[in-house]
């Protein structure tokens, strides 16, 4: 390694190996946690069954399925919370000292007046830090997937739409924290002070993510499922509810449950047919949306840490001093 | 200053403005190659603001600032120079010494040093600015030294660029400057207010004092000129100089443009 890749290296690989360790105590204790569960789902040969509804699944041992999620479900949660924090994690401790703590401690004059350009100088240490940020990212996030996936969306087990997953795993995981590196170089930039760049930094990735999380619902709609006159409606199997039930009439207009006939029995029927209510709706995101919101939220955060890297491209030459 | 010596340094009509106003502003100077150039000025005159614009690590408002005729901050000016930041973080001493280390391994041509003995207790300073111009003989090392150490300059520098509010007030060889300069001392008049004899032309008056009976006045003045009647003439040192320079109230020369009481920020940027 030569010239600015060696500096940056000098000067990130504490982190990049504390970050390996670590990512690798991870795995170790994930290969281990799964392997024992793999183990009891295989020995007891139990059926996996999907969504919320036990009498869907005649043939899963439930004792046995309920014993394997409340064995998996809390280490799943832990690991999910250390994904879904990756990104605020590398915005306050690598993104925003990358630039913020060159400029506060003037050590980027020192750099900058040496052989090389500013652009160089920027891009190898950014580079380096994105680099290394996407890989912990799609290990951590790979990590929560695999031990995850075969008791996904089972029965009171952990679903795709809960935030210790949604955000813990899938591209947009790593798409976070590529954002949440960009946010703290930027702030970094922005204050030139490593503990001003840090705290907006933990402000704006927590604040971001918690704007997606209660908006993300609007971004598609979600699947109508019908029932034809009284007919019980289907269970919400692994599907995301989105709380929307009600009836239809002949013309298929809508008439949500929370102003007509919430009844049930005889009483129900005499009300179906006073409003000529000819069938049942309820609305819900079905497993499948899972990548259709991934994606989205991908390319919102890709385009936001573009963005914010092309600022700090532009603005950086106007701050060095 | 050597007319056909190449400039190291070459300004012209050279501003930086900050948002609290200009630093620098309309800065016409050569820098000579090949010599030590103080420069001097009061905190916020600009200096450390000239010095980051002959970096690149500043970009000029306005004007041109050329090193060896390149643009800072390209490849073949960076290789021209080194700079030895005021670096917050250096402790005194041994700190300083790896940072000039750094800088001479550069082998420059050119080496801009800010305020590097600011910090530094009378010892150790004496000792770095002995192994600095050991390094600049052998080397023939062109240095702009930054201070606000008047009397340190005066052992060290052949050449003062004087910056005052954003202006260059005074710039040349520092033999020259000397020579061009007297300090006239005698017994005040008491006929005019400034206690210097009627006939003396005001206009070439840098600085005075008066100080009991007796008047000092230090005058800029032509190789032939006669002091006035019973006043003892002597070339000033260099200190003396500068300083009388540095008190002159602004705008008291045709050349000075610059209105008084202002203070640009340029300080701030170190």
């Amino acid at each position: 390694m030569k010239g600015t890749y060696w500096l940056a290296w000098r000067q990130q690989r504490a982190l990049i190996l504390a970050g390996g360790i670590a990512l690798l105590i991870c795995a170790a204790w994930v290969a281990w946690r799964r392997s024992e569960m793999m183990a009891v789902i295989h020995d007891h040969h139990l059926v996996i069954c999907k969504g919320w509804d036990a009498s869907e699944c005649p043939r899963t041992d439930t004792d046995l399925a309920e014993r394997v999620l409340r064995d998996n479900t809390d280490g799943i949660r832990a690991l999910g919370a250390l994904s879904a924090a990756l990104p605020v994690i590398i915005g306050v401790f690598w993104g925003a000292p990358l630039i913020g703590r060159e400029l506060e401690s003037g050590t980027a004059k020192l750099a900058l007046t040496q052989g090389v350009g500013i652009r160089a100088w920027l891009g190898s240490r950014f580079a380096l830090a994105a680099g290394s940020t996407a890989a912990g990212a799609a290990v951590l996030a790979a990590l929560v997937a695999w031990w995850w996936a075969p008791i996904a969306n089972m029965l009171d087990g952990l679903y795709w739409h809960d935030g210790f997953l949604f955000n813990a795993t899938g591209p947009a995981a790593v798409a976070c924290a590529l954002f949440g590196l960009a946010v703290g170089t930027a702030a970094g930039l922005l204050f030139r002070r490593t503990m001003a760049a840090m705290g907006c930094t933990l402000a704006v990735v927590v604040g971001i993510r918690v704007l997606l999380n209660s908006v993300r619902s609007d971004w598609i709609s979600p699947t109508r499922r019908v029932t034809p006159g009284m007919t019980p409606r289907t269970p919400v199997g692994s599907a995301w509810s989105t709380g929307q039930f009600g009836y239809l009439d002949r013309s298929g207009r809508e008439y949500p449950i929370d102003r007509y006939c919430q009844f049930s029995g005889a009483e129900l029927k005499r009300c179906m047919a006073d409003h000529g209510f000819v069938a049942r709706y309820h609305k819900v995101y079905p497993s499948g949306d899972f990548w259709a919101f991934q994606y989205i939220e991908t390319a919102i955060y890709l385009v936001a840490a573009v963005a914010l890297v092309v600022a700090v491209c532009l603005a950086l030459r106007r701050r060095l001093v | 200053m050597i007319a056909t010596a190449p400039a190291a340094l070459t300004a012209t009509r050279l501003g930086r403005r900050f948002r609290g106003g200009w630093a620098l502003r309309d800065c016409d100077f050569t820098v000579p190659a090949g010599r030590v150039t103080g420069l001097v000025g009061p905190n916020g005159a600009g200096k450390s603001t000239l010095l980051h614009l002959a970096t690149g690590l500043l970009q000029p408002t306005g004007g041109e600032l050329l090193v060896y005729g390149e643009r800072p901050g390209t490849d073949a000016a960076r290789r021209h120079i080194a700079f030895l930041a005021q670096v917050g973080t250096l402790s005194p001493g041994q700190c300083t010494r790896i940072a000039l280390a750094l800088a001479f391994g550069k082998w420059p041509q050119l080496l801009l040093l800010d305020e590097p003995l600011a910090d530094l207790d009378p010892l150790v300073r004496h000792e770095i600015m002995g192994l600095v111009m050991a390094e600049v003989a052998e080397r023939g090392v062109t240095v702009v030294l930054s201070s606000h150490i008047l009397s340190e300059l005066e052992s060290v520098c052949d050449h003062v660029l004087l910056l005052r509010e954003g202006r260059v007030r005074l710039a040349g060889d520092a033999q020259e400057l000397i020579d061009g300069h007297l300090r006239i001392t005698g017994r005040a008049e008491e006929a005019t207010d400034d206690g210097l004899p009627t006939g003396l032309d005001r206009t070439a008056v840098v600085a005075s004092a008066v100080t009991g009976r007796q008047v000092t006045a230090l005058l800029r003045v032509a190789e032939q000129w006669t002091p006035p009647a019973r006043m003892v003439a002597e070339h000033p040192t260099l200190e003396e100089l500068l300083l009388a320079h540095l008190r002159a109230p602004a705008g008291r020369f045709p050349d000075d443009r610059f209105p008084g009481g202002r203070c640009p920020d340029g300080e701030a940027v170190a």
